[in-house]
């Protein structure tokens, strides 16, 4: 296990679905599992050991990772899918989520989770705690150890459309939360006040990155933006005295599906100067995660927080829904302020239906590779261009349109595989 | 400029002063008079000073020193990275299409030209749908409208080809997104709602059927064709469309929503047209009958309404129809099988028996089923107009 590469991809109609990907690979071999329909987000827990799904009427569930394939999906055999309780646990699922208790009027609270993410309280990696946005805009923060029912419920922070995107910050008890609306905000989590929000934007937030010093954000009004970012105040309640502001923005042609942060910051391009060579599409030790950071971070976070100033460097990775990948360097940035700027650009032909892909979730490999994953109403195999290509052979329903793709990528070899990727490769698609 | 001249307002007896000052004008608007004048005469003889007087002076508007948006789209990528980026007229909304072999410089230019390929208007042009046939769009009211609303909705119907009326019913299921889902199962491609306030049309929705965008406009200064003195009657032939003025991409966007209302062949003979003028966010439309009357000089007759209007919000998707109060839904799992949709109930239904199993015959059903458009019950926003982002008085976004 510990030298095998493997990605974990879910869609909304509950396809799970793991794949080893080893060192030469012509045909990665997967495992799949069946989870419920209707997913809004799907989220791996920082260890891998767990992950949590939750949708529309669909109850934050935590599963175990093993267990989701090793058991057999519980709809296979027809006479004891009838005899299980509607709250009974399928197998493989770990802990469910209880709804509210019935609001004023005596009527039942509907259940529609559109965000999710793994809390971290302290610095140990933590599978208990959770933070679920709902489509009214609520905010709910589980304990599985604690109980089924949430343990805070903030209401209408996301005040229109509903909570889209959530995000745990770098800080201690910050969590960024972004709506369907034009709203981005700061909520502190002791108590789910929101600290500050952002202005300026002017469409819904798609998808947030955080990252020590600043926060990404990819709108659709097709602008990736870069925020600066300040820590709750020590003491719940005061008062916030520097409210994070949008630094700069970038306008990316089309609208970008997600961001993320490569976890690279301007300590670690000191150090990697000398050693990389002219590789711009990431870098070499940046071990890099679509949901958060894998242990081998955890240490190189440490050194980080220390150094990052405003004039970080950070690679932002942004897919675009035509299947170009972009990868967009913020580099060499003079210290007076921060500026996007684009270094390179590769394109991958991507024969998919353009217009059907609208979410692509990149991540970056550590060495420099993009894996992306996106969905297509015929076919949508997920492409790891390497130098290499490998697919995920993934195949969707025509008329279900997976709205979410989610993957993660596991430990890595640290370092000692330099390979940069070539970059004119072609998106393959092989079925 | 410090005066050296004797200012009038030192002199305390208000008669001669304003004797004196009256005296001071009269004489500095006979001096401008005679300059100008010596000026027109020079010029008469001397054509190319006056064309370089008038490239000179050239007055600063608000439209000239707009601020610039790195959305705009313009034919040369180098003049988009500019800081001061002349707006231009665009009267064809397709993007031209660049080559293939091109630099890195010309990237992002076909990324703009392959996102406009791939919007939710593409099928207008690709050419799928017949050229001949007008796009059907149904028009419709807020409910419970008055008489005002409905004279403009006849109106609209005459200008668009394909155009038809329905009187919006009051109820739960006529929610504009409904409405909408309904539209596009029965073959419309767009729908437009005109929202009546204080008895008088105040906005417009237009909604791109089947699942594009939402675009919501203010309605001001709307007169009607009886009401324009020496209005022309307008035909049934299909008119000529001319969009000015929109540079940006939410501009282009918008742009193509109007170009889709309309059928993608005119028909010239009707010499009519149908001109939709972007300056400073605000849309004039208007709508005309030419004739030639020479090579050199066209007569314009004005049929139509006319009427201004500013986007307010662009959503993704169709208007959102909440479904408070709606019962639970079971979990259901999915089997993963080709081209089929078969559905298992993981719950214990004594009632239902056997869903999971679906005959060949049913599958057939679901699958058209399942295109329906179904609206969302919550709204996406693409771009909403916030005062917040006017920073200057030379900000734009179309």
């Amino acid at each position: 296990m510990s030298d095998s590469q493997h990605a974990i991809s879910c869609t909304s109609n509950g396809a799970l679905r793991l794949v080893h990907l080893g060192a030469e690979e012509n045909a990665p071999s997967t495992q799949t599992g069946v989870l419920p329909m209707r997913l809004c987000d799907w989220r791996l827990s920082h260890s891998g050991e767990t992950f949590a799904y939750g949708g529309d009427e669909v109850e934050l569930s935590v599963w175990n990772t093993e267990a989701a394939f090793t058991r057999l999906p519980a709809g296979d055999s027809g006479s004891e899918s009838k005899k299980r309780k509607r709250d009974q646990l399928l197998p493989g699922e770990v802990w469910r989520s209880k709804n509210l208790p019935n609001d004023g009027l005596g009527l039942r609270r509907p259940v529609h989770i559109t965000a999710l993410i793994y809390l971290q309280p302290s610095s140990s990696i933590s599978h208990h705690h959770l933070l679920a946005g709902t489509q009214e805009g609520h905010i709910r923060r589980y304990d599985t150890r604690a109980a089924r029912r949430p343990v805070a419920n903030w209401e209408r922070i996301g005040k229109m459309g509903g909570i889209s995107t959530a995000e745990k910050g770098l800080h201690e008890h910050e969590v960024f939360v972004g709506d369907h609306g034009y709203n981005l905000m700061a909520l502190d989590l002791r108590n789910g006040r929101v600290i500050y929000g952002y202005k300026g934007l002017s469409g819904a937030v798609s998808s947030i990155a955080p990252s020590p010093e600043l926060l990404a954000s990819a709108c659709q009004d097709r602008f990736l933006r870069l925020h600066s970012t300040f820590p709750p105040p020590a003491v719940e309640g005061q008062q916030q005295e520097h409210k994070g502001e949008v630094v700069d923005k970038l306008y990316m042609k089309v609208i970008p599906a997600a961001v993320v942060w490569d976890g690279i910051s301007d300590s670690m391009r000191v150090a990697d100067a000398a050693a990389d060579s002219d590789d711009e599409e990431g870098a070499e030790d940046g071990v890099w995660d679509a949901m958060d950071d894998a242990e081998d971070d955890d240490d190189e976070f440490e050194l980080n927080t220390t150094f990052v100033s405003l004039s970080a460097i950070t690679h932002v990775t942004v897919s675009m829904p035509h299947g170009f990948v972009p990868v967009w360097l913020v580099g060499n940035i003079p210290h007076n302020y921060a500026h996007v700027a684009t270094i390179e650009w590769h394109e991958y032909n991507s024969i998919y239906p353009s217009n059907a892909i609208f979410n692509l979730i990149p991540l970056v490999y550590p060495y420099g590779w993009l894996l992306t994953m996106g969905s297509t109403p015929s076919y949508g195999p997920a492409q790891l261009n390497a130098g290499r290509t490998v697919s995920l052979p993934y195949r969707f329903q025509a008329d279900l349109v997976p709205s979410v793709v989610l993957a993660r990528l596991s430990d890595n070899e640290a370092g000692e595989d330099s390979e940069e990727p070539a970059s004119d490769a072609p998106y393959d698609l092989a079925h | 400029m410090s005066t050296s001249r004797f200012e009038p307002s030192s002199i305390k007896n208000k008669v001669k002063r304003e004797e004196v000052a009256r005296k001071q004008k009269k004489q500095k608007r006979q001096d401008k008079l005679q300059r100008r004048l010596a000026q027109a005469k020079v010029e008469a003889d001397d054509p190319v000073a006056k064309k370089k007087r008038r490239e000179q002076n050239v007055p600063r508007t608000l439209d000239n020193t707009r601020e610039f948006d790195p959305s705009f789209l313009t034919a040369n990528s180098a003049s988009s990275s500019s800081t001061t980026a002349q707006p231009e007229a665009s009267s064809s909304s397709n993007v031209p299409d660049h080559g293939q072999a091109h630099p890195s410089e010309h990237q992002p230019q076909d990324e703009s030209a392959a996102d406009l390929a791939n919007d939710s208007f593409a099928s207008y042009f690709s050419g799928v749908a017949d050229p001949t046939l007008p796009p059907k769009v149904l028009i419709t009211t807020s409910p419970k409208a008055t008489r005002v609303t409905y004279d403009f909705c006849d109106e609209l119907v005459n200008i668009f080809p394909g155009g038809e009326f329905i009187r919006r019913k009051k109820g739960k299921g006529f929610e504009m997104g409904r409405i909408a889902g309904w539209a596009a199962g029965r073959g419309y491609s767009h729908l437009a709602v005109v929202n009546e306030d204080m008895k008088k049309p105040n906005a417009v929705t237009i909604v791109y059927l089947p699942d594009g965008p939402t675009a919501y406009f203010k309605l001001t200064s709307i007169e009607l064709s009886k009401k324009i003195r020496g209005h022309a009657r307008p035909t049934e032939h299909f008119p000529e469309l001319v969009l000015n003025g929109f540079v940006t991409r939410l501009g282009h966007s918008v742009g193509r929503l109007f170009q889709t209302l309309f059928p993608p062949m005119p028909e010239f003979q009707g010499r009519q047209v149908v001109t939709l003028h972007n300056q400073r966010d605000f849309l004039f439309f208007r709508r005309h009958r030419y004739a030639f009357r020479s090579t050199e000089k066209v007569a314009l007759q004005e049929i139509g309404p006319r009427f201004t209007l500013k986007l307010r919000s662009l959503k993704k998707g169709l208007p959102a129809v909440k479904n408070l109060g709606e019962p639970s839904k079971t979990l259901e799992f999915d089997t993963f099988e080709e081209g089929t949709e078969d559905v298992e109930m993981a719950t214990n239904d004594p009632k239902e028996d056997g869903k999971g199993e679906e005959e060949v015959d049913k599958q057939v059903e679901v699958e058209p089923k399942s295109k329906k458009a179904v609206p969302p019950t919550e709204d996406e926003y693409q771009w909403i107009w916030k005062p917040e982002l006017e920073t200057t008085r030379r900000t734009f976004f179309l």
